[in-house]
Formats: structure tokens, sequence, C-alpha cells
């Protein structure tokens, strides 16, 4: 509220401001703060979707493990994680260029040194170059030429970091920056995925999707994060179905033990239609993110020409910092949820087999529940 | 016939969804513990080939996880213990067989 508060008294005053470049450049200074503000908030975001699909497929591991070891099986105890080293590794250089694209943007404006920001990014622009479209999760919507191709547009943002000196201007830095900030959203938003299909053409071949094109108009086929975490929830629910049904099965068993699995299993399913949203609201994030940006040209274009800063532009990124804020606190939240969850997992599944616990192999068992 | 990793998924997908509609309260236990397991084995090959990307799609398709290599005697002994059954009491057990017979296919 009080970021919108500040959009009305800008439109309020600017009108009166514009003769004054002095306060012109506060403002656009304070705009592409804003702006990269989102950009730093998006891409922890991000990085934390990636940590909590972690999170539910290990709660779906010890819940399958527990229910198994509660039967007297003898389960596989090895957790593999969803996504390897490498696979986050790529992900975080890419994140990192983002972020490191955005603070450059805000030295540029302040008339800082961009010294510390080149330190600080020097190894990112060669993990860039190193990077592949087999490191991201594409190929359910794309053809292998079409990721390679989106993965090299993407490095072409290191290029921006080794600016010389006489282009170390905002608006030069912004025109360039713009192609590869969409293509770095359309590959993040690609890597986000889909839960369902989102084009009839998907059951035989790729949904046809101009990769220059408006980020809102892009159909995805099933796949992606949302859908590893679609299947990570579903796993884990029909662990607790088959729980629930198992205890139909014990006489004595509690109408106690019955609740708690019905809750666990309600709180599991709630849990995923939340992370749903928020990884469907990141990629509606990566759309307003270029949306920002686009505006954010559009500014420094408008101000080279006069001294005036529109104020349409100027709302986009207090806008877009707005949209996240409230991300970071869904992403909190789910995280929080996921805890109680994890946490509660020991006490929730406390149920006591009423046969015999030892390992079963399968031979000579036709032993009715 | 080789199948690709994309229709491996999507066979996977289908034992998965036949595997979780089956009610487990005619299972012996035994047979539930081959189910649990038989469950998470085809859900991690799932998840597996979801997280990977695969360099060609058309390639022919080899299990990825090592554990759902090895579920290939779990899911042997639900068929033929669903098998072993009259005739009448194995249409209780249809979906189990459907899940595990896609299952099975995709491990020859």
């Amino acid at each position: 509220m009080q970021r919108l508060f500040q959009i009305f008294i800008l439109i309020g005053f600017l009108p009166g401001l514009s003769a004054c470049s002095v306060i012109d450049d506060t403002l656009l200074t304070e705009e592409v703060r804003e702006f990269s503000r989102g950009v730093v908030a998006l891409s922890a975001i991000i990085t934390h979707e990636f940590s909590l699909a972690e999170e539910v497929n290990t709660l779906g591991f010890m819940d399958n493990l527990q229910f198994q070891l509660e039967l007297g099986g003898n389960p596989d105890t090895n957790l593999k994680p969803l996504f390897s080293a490498s696979d986050i590794a790529a992900r975080q250089s890419l994140l990192t260029a983002l972020n490191g694209y955005a603070e450059t943007l805000v030295a540029v404006a302040s008339g800082k040194p961009l010294s510390s920001e080149y330190y600080k990014l020097a190894g990112t622009t060669e993990n860039l170059k190193q990077l592949t479209s087999g490191h991201f999760n594409l190929a359910h919507s794309l053809s292998i030429l079409d990721s390679d191709q989106l993965v090299n547009d993407v490095s072409v943002i290191d290029r921006l970091f080794i600016l010389p000196e006489r282009d170390r201007r905002l608006l030069p830095i912004v025109e360039k920056g713009g192609t590869a900030l969409s293509k770095m959203a359309i590959l993040l938003y690609f890597d986000i995925g889909a839960v369902s299909d989102q084009s009839s053409k998907c059951s035989y071949t790729y949904p046809k999707n101009e990769l220059d094109a408006d980020l809102a108009s892009l159909r995805l086929c099933k796949g992606g994060l949302r859908s590893i975490v679609s299947s990570a929830i579903s796993f884990d629910t029909n662990v607790w179905k088959d729980k629930l049904a198992y205890l139909k099965t014990q006489d004595q068993k509690t109408s106690r033990d019955r609740r708690i699995a019905i809750e666990r299993l309600v709180s599991i399913q709630k849990l995923g239609q939340r992370l749903d949203q928020l990884l469907s609201e990141t990629q509606t994030s990566l759309i307003a993110m270029v949306n920002a940006h686009d505006a954010l040209e559009k500014t420094l274009k408008d101000a080279e020409k006069s001294s005036g800063l529109p104020v349409a532009a100027t709302s986009k990124s207090i806008l877009f910092v707005e949209r996240l804020r409230g991300l970071t606190g869904a992403a909190a939240s789910i995280e929080s949820a996921l805890s109680t969850l994890s946490v509660t997992n020991s006490a929730a599944q406390n149920f006591q087999p009423s046969f015999n616990t030892q390992t079963v192999t399968g031979v000579n068992d036709d032993k009715e529940l | 016939m080789t199948k690709s990793y994309e229709d491996a998924l999507a066979q996977l997908e289908k034992a998965q969804a036949a595997l979780n509609a089956q009610d487990i309260s005619q299972l012996p236990a035994a047979q539930l513990i081959n189910l649990e397991r038989s469950k998470a084995a085809v859900y991690g090959e799932i998840q597996a080939l979801q997280a990977k990307q695969i360099e060609d799609r058309d390639q022919g398709y080899v299990a990825v996880t090592d554990v759902f290599r090895k579920c290939k005697s779990d899911l042997k002994e639900l068929s033929n213990w669903v098998s072993a059954k009259e005739a009448r009491d194995r249409a209780i057990f249809s979906m189990l067989t459907k899940g595990v017979s896609i299952a099975l296919s995709l491990l020859i």
C-alpha cells in the first residue's frame, strides 16, 4: 500500500517537477532501483521454488518410506534429489547474471563505479558461456534447436558487463540488455513449465511459439518445475490415500488415526495448490519484469527527448516490485506449512500395524489385511 | 518395439495412474508392500525423466533409475500373485494388473 501511495504522490507531483532535471534524475534512479529490487526478489523466489520442490519430494519419500516400514517392508532408503548439483548451478548462474544486470543498471544510474560489479560477475560471465540447453528443463515444449538458440541468446548478456567507458550510459545498456533479459525470462518461463498441455499440438509435436513474441502468448506442454511439483504432491497424496484405505482394514484403529490421515491428505493437496499458484504467478512476474524493463527503456528514451519522466513507466516498476512482495510472502508461508508437515511427519504416522512387522518377501503371502 | 523417452514418460504416467486407482483393501500385506515399493519406483523414474533434459526425445528409452530397474521383481510378484487368483477375483485387481503390465513392458 505504501508503494501504491508513492505512485499517487508521483502522479500528483511530476508535472510540476518536470522542468527540474535534478529531481528527474533522482526519480529515474529510483525507478531503476525499483526495477532492480524486483529482479533480485524474483531471482530469490525462483531459487526458493526449486528448494521447495526438493522439500516436497523429500516429504513424499519420507511418508512412503514410513508407510512401507510400518507394513513390514524393506524399502529403498536412499533419497534421490530431483535436481543434480549442476542443474542447480546452471540456474544459479542465470539468476546471478540477471541480478548482476539489474545491479549494474543501478550503479550506472547512480553514477557509481562499476568495478565492484564487474568483480562480482567475473565468474558468472564465464559460467554463462558454459551453459547448454541440457542444463534446463525445456524439452517438454521446445525443440533442441530452439532450446540451444535460447540458451545462446541468453549468454549475450555477458557483453553488457564489459562495456567500454563511453558506453557506460543507461540507455545503450538498457537497449542492448532488453533482448537478453527477455530471453532469460522466456528460458525461466519454460523451465517453470506447465501442469498440463496448453496446446492441442502437444500430443504429437511442439507448440508453435515465437521466441521474440510477447511472453503472455507462449503456449507450453506439460513439463518443467510445475509438473515435477505436481507429481511430487500427487505421490504423497496417494501415500495418504493408501494409508486411509489400509486403516479401514485395521479393526483396532481409532477415529483419531483416521482424522490425522485425512488432515494430512487434505493439507498436502492444499499445499500443492498454493505452490502451483506461486509458480504460476512467478511466470506472470517474469512477464511483468520484461514489461517493466520495456517501460524503463521508454522512460530513458523519452527523458532524452524531454526533461519529463512518464508516470506510466514509473508505475510499472513499482507495480512489478509490489507483485514480488506478495510472492515473497506466499513463498515464506508455503515453506512454513511444509516445515510443519515435515516436523509432524513422525507423529502423524504413528500407526501400529496389526500383523507381523518382519520383512515380508512376497512369497506365500496370502494373509489378507 | 523400442520406446522413446517421451513415450516412456507417458506410459509411466499411465502405469502410475492405474496403480493409484487400485483399491488396496483387498491386498495381502506382502503384495501391499510390493505395490508401495513399485509405486515409489515408478514415481522416481517419472521424476528423473521430467527433471532430465533428454538430448534426443526420439532416442530409445532405457530405465534411468536403479530403483525402477530393480523393482522388476516386485512387479513380477504382483503379476504372478494376481494371475494365480480365480478369474472372478482377478477382476478386482484389474487396475493393478494394468499398471503392473505397463510398468513391466518398460523393463523388458
